[in-house]
């Protein structure tokens, strides 16, 4: 199943890019899932990111969803650094 | 009307447009946001800032959070129009021009909007200045205006 995750602002610098196609692990269901599973196995930004989890959002195909959402074909994750529009 | 762009933007060409939808319009209240400089105290200068959004989902919200103020108030029309890109100190950010009828509905509604965007929609700033460059951090003061709405009737 692909997935499609984005970075924007100081998450963008943190990975370096604004955003990675994924194959998603077959054990993962939600998004919390998700960003546990790549802060184990892949550490370095994905372990900052999760240490940063208090202040971060998250949307899935552009709308703030809770992170037991559950993940799905196809779908647009991004992770969303605290806003301060206006 | 929801309007993401580089370019300023004139507020009294809007304010024009939106009076132009009829004579019901008694009221027009228009907010506009401004890159502020430092205090003087904070001992830095503002060289420049950058802001970023979410192309897509900021639409989206920003729609959405527009037709909850139409659910919640009587209006005639409503034009959000936020900048991105790179701008100045005294630069103008954001405008949030809403008519209606009755004065109260359009002051009540405009604040409702701006105190929606400033939490919920997806745009980020990053200050250059003398000191270094740095991502600005959010205001709790912001998250309890938009809150105090949730305890208004």
């Amino acid at each position: 199943m692909k997935i499609n995750i984005l970075f924007f602002a100081s998450l963008r610098e943190l990975f370096n890019s604004d955003s990675m196609e994924v194959t998603k692990p077959e054990n993962i269901m939600s998004v919390r899932e998700l960003l546990d599973f790549y802060a184990d196995n892949e550490k370095g930004p994905w372990l900052e990111l999760s240490k940063r989890f208090s202040t971060i959002r998250v949307a899935v195909n552009h709308s703030i969803v809770d992170w037991d959402t559950l993940i799905n074909e196809g779908d647009e994750i991004a992770f969303l650094p605290p806003i301060t529009g206006g | 009307m929801v309007k993401i762009q580089k370019e300023d933007f004139s507020i009294e060409k809007m304010t024009t447009e939106i009076k132009a939808l009829g004579s019901h319009i008694g009221a027009i209240v228009s907010f506009i946001g401004y890159v502020r400089d430092f205090d003087v105290s904070e001992n830095k200068i503002l060289l420049d800032m950058h802001l970023e959004h979410y192309p897509g989902m900021t639409e989206k919200v920003l729609n959405d959070i527009e037709k909850k103020a139409f659910s919640r108030w009587d209006l005639s029309a409503v034009t959000i129009v936020h900048r991105v890109g790179v701008l100045k100190s005294n630069d103008p950010i954001v405008a949030v021009i809403v008519a209606s009828p009755h004065r109260n509905n359009a002051f009540d509604a405009c604040r409702f909007i701006i105190d929606f965007l400033k939490t919920e929609a997806p745009f980020w700033k990053k200050e250059s200045t003398d000191s270094g460059d740095y991502w600005v951090e959010d205001k709790k003061s912001d998250l309890k205006q938009k809150q105090s709405w949730d305890n208004h009737s």
